[in-house]
């Protein structure tokens, strides 16, 4: 029942669906953008279930002193934090606690959610990637050996992408660059995506059919 | 041969030195590559598209999808900024979406900021819907009619009352479909947007998609695509050449090219080094 | 020596540098581009060696990241399409969409749990048949479309889109070879798949060289902020 439930709904609705892809019909138009409208309300509240993780998860370690379980209550505070001034200043016509800025009077709410968004959010994370460049160029000049034919191919297309970039408006090497990108690349890359898609039908057609059950989860 | 075997071990907390000065020493000299910056053809390809739209006509509107988040930052809101510089002077009305929750306020602070800029006013020339969840469920409810997903903007003023959704009601109306995104959203635009409703697709993407992004382009379900900061620099030329030429604007892309190149190089000979050292210490054993 | 000593001379270090960097440099006069600096530099710390300050970052950022998202997803979710066309607007209908979006918080209550499996299924159903028939023809039938060759690309002074189009369609078929037709029992592929290998090679070369123009990208980008909008250093 536990099961049986889940599966027959994910089987008739994605039955359905197919079908109406291929149904003009005013009525089949119809049902289309109500289940989309739903599928966007039902999707809202998804977070709930990463939002609970992420509490119980900091939550345990707190109590149990796990390793690094300072940085915790640093992650929880900040949580709260951002919630309760977004939630707050984000709201329509909202000028609680006003204060002015560049002339115009704003809530204070809306003015430190911007800015936490804009100088804490964007430079913390966009720092977190651009680290990967270093790492990379290690990586690079550690493993990147011509070791066999294969490897040299690999090596081979990379020079030629790369000094295609720095050289690109020296004609022959950015042509070459952009050869290599439409040509021996896209035969490559439209075979691979021709098998992913194969593989996502499959598995999308095993979901609605019942033989792939991961999502059920693992318990009864 | 000590050397050489030292030559493939160098501590990696060097390389990162070498690699951080050989990029902030071309910043802070401001080296101008020589040359003019050359477009790519399918940079070209965007800009000539967007070049064609009637602002006044029937597919006038350009849909704006900020479909990244602060962690690619850096490499998409340069090509962000000058796709925006150039819908403005062309005054088409834009229509600004997210499909992951970051890309909102990504937008609203390069909106706001480029609007005052160029003086131009939200509501008329541009309205930023927002976010929906379900981005299967956005993309495909658009084709239908845009205000039965997002009924109000993102502040929540009905639609409705925007003067710039005037005579928008779906993609019939919309000239163009320009995505940004680090991630695979692109995907999402062309199984989604373009394949059931026909309505153009271009997308900006970081230089990591690029290369799989090739067979969309080849089959033409993409129009054109902006690779990268590198197609970033050159679409600011593009716009700057045929529209501001007068005007001071700070083009982010094209600062950054030459500390690119510079890097790209270093990282090349790093390479290198490491093959010498692995065949040199190699024949000696 | 002590375990905090090298942190020590490294804070000392830098706070020096940043006294300096007042004095002499046109720094910015923004609270929130020193707090931007600063987290950027907190976060560049890493490739010392992982540190307190690091951490710090880090756990602010999630701790921010979910912050924002549930704010996000109050305001243009569940009250703009859900709860004021419900409440305000008198869309009684929508009730049926909400009572299942609100079975997601059953995954907290353990006796109740499995009925969280409702929505995702649904969601999933949904999701999976209206994907199949689009990704199918926006994939397999649009790129096998794309991938013919036909006669017109061999214009009478200009055979090259022709020649190009025969060589692209060797490589799709020899690159789908590899993978559906390598065995493992095999220790030689066939010649068709080796073919492929230097097709895959070439596009996986490629991507390499294009990840890591990428990633640059992304340390120029944040150099630019430090140097430019902080420490005024470039225009």
């Amino acid at each position: 029942m536990k099961r049986r439930i889940p599966l027959t709904l994910t089987l008739v609705l994605g039955i359905v669906m197919m079908i109406q892809f291929f149904v003009p019909h005013q009525f089949s138009q119809d049902f289309k953008n109500t289940a989309l409208e739903w599928l966007r309300v039902i999707g809202g509240f998804a977070f709930i279930i990463g939002l609970a993780s992420f509490i119980t998860h900091h939550y345990t370690k707190i109590k149990h002193k796990k390793e690094g379980w300072v940085y915790s209550p640093i992650a929880l505070g900040a949580l709260v934090v951002m919630a309760v001034v977004g939630l707050i200043g984000r709201s329509p016509n909202m000028n609680w606690l006003p204060i002015t800025v560049q002339g115009q009077q704003i809530s204070v709410f809306t003015y430190l959610f911007a800015n936490f968004f804009t100088h804490m959010m964007i430079p913390l994370g966009a720092t977190m990637f651009s680290v990967l460049a270093f790492y990379i160029a290690s990586a690079a000049y550690r493993s990147f050996r011509a070791k066999s034919l294969v490897s040299i191919l690999l090596l081979v297309a990379a020079f030629v992408i790369m000094l295609a970039i720095i050289f690109y408006n020296v004609l022959p090497l950015g042509d070459l660059g952009e050869w290599l990108l439409s040509v021996p690349n896209m035969a490559a890359k439209r075979g691979i995506l021709l098998g992913a898609s194969l593989g996502a039908i499959a598995t999308s057609l095993k979901i609605i059919l019942g033989i792939e059950r991961g999502y059920l989860g693992g318990t009864k | 041969m000590k050397f050489w075997e030292r030559l493939g071990k160098i501590d990696r907390r060097i390389i990162y030195i070498v690699l951080a000065v050989v990029v902030i020493i071309p910043l802070i000299l401001t080296v101008k590559l020589p040359g003019k910056v050359r477009a790519m053809p399918r940079t070209k390809d965007v800009f000539d598209h967007i070049e064609n739209i009637d602002p006044n006509g029937k597919r006038r509107a350009i849909l704006i999808s900020v479909d990244f988040d602060p962690q690619t930052e850096p490499e998409l809101k340069p090509q962000l900024e000058a796709v925006v510089r150039h819908a403005f002077a062309r005054n088409i009305p834009l229509l600004v979406m997210a499909l992951p929750i970051q890309g909102t306020d990504i937008g609203i602070e390069v909106f706001t900021r480029l609007a005052e800029e160029h003086n131009k006013e939200y509501g008329i020339d541009y309205v930023i819907l927002g976010w929906k969840p379900s981005p299967v469920a956005v993309i495909l409810g658009m084709g239908n009619f845009i205000e039965q997903v997002f009924p109000t903007d993102y502040l929540g003023t009905p639609l409705s009352e925007l003067p710039v959704m005037e005579g928008i009601r779906n993609y019939d109306d919309v000239g163009l479909v320009m995505d940004f995104t680090g991630s695979s959203f692109y995907a999402y635009w062309v199984y989604y947007a373009h394949t059931p409703y026909d309505v153009p697709v271009a997308t900006g993407v970081t230089s990591v998609s690029v290369a799989d992004i090739y067979p969309f382009l080849g089959s033409r379900q993409f129009i054109g695509m902006l690779a990268g900061m590198k197609a970033g620099a050159e679409y600011e030329r593009l716009v700057k050449d045929k529209y501001y030429q007068d005007q001071d604007i700070f083009l982010r892309g094209t600062q950054a090219l030459p500390a690119l190149s510079a890097s790209l190089l270093v990282i090349i000979l790093f390479v290198i080094l490491g093959n010498i050292s692995h065949f040199a210490t190699r024949r000696k054993s | 020596m002590k375990k905090w000593v090298p942190t020590v001379i490294f804070l000392a270090v830098a706070v020096v540098l940043i006294v300096l960097a007042i004095v002499f440099l046109p720094v910015s006069k923004s609270v929130w581009v020193w707090i931007a600096a600063l987290l950027t530099l907190a976060i560049f710390s890493i490739l010392y060696r992982d540190n307190p300050i690091y951490r710090i970052a880090e756990h602010i950022f999630v701790g921010l990241s979910l912050g924002y998202g549930l704010a996000m997803i109050w305001h243009m979710a569940l009250w703009q399409i859900a709860l004021r066309p419900l409440f305000v607007e008198g869309r009684l209908i929508l009730i049926i969409p909400i009572a299942i979006g609100l079975l997601y918080f059953t995954r907290l209550i353990p006796k109740v749990s499995w009925l969280v499996r409702i929505p995702i299924s649904i969601a999933l159903g949904l999701g999976s048949g209206i994907a199949i028939p689009l990704i199918f023809q926006a994939t397999i039938f649009e790129q096998t479309k794309a991938s013919l060759v036909l006669p017109e690309m061999f214009a009478p002074g200009n055979p090259w889109p022709g020649i190009w189009a025969i060589i692209l369609l060797i490589g799709i078929v020899t690159t789908l070879a590899y993978f559906f037709f390598s065995r493992k029992e095999k220790s030689v592929l066939s010649p068709v798949s080796k073919v492929g290998i230097i097709f895959i090679m070439l596009g996986f070369g490629a991507t390499f060289g294009l990840t890591v123009m990428s990633r640059v990208s992304l340390l120029i980008g944040r150099l630019q902020f430090l140097l430019r909008d902080w420490l005024g250093i470039i225009e």
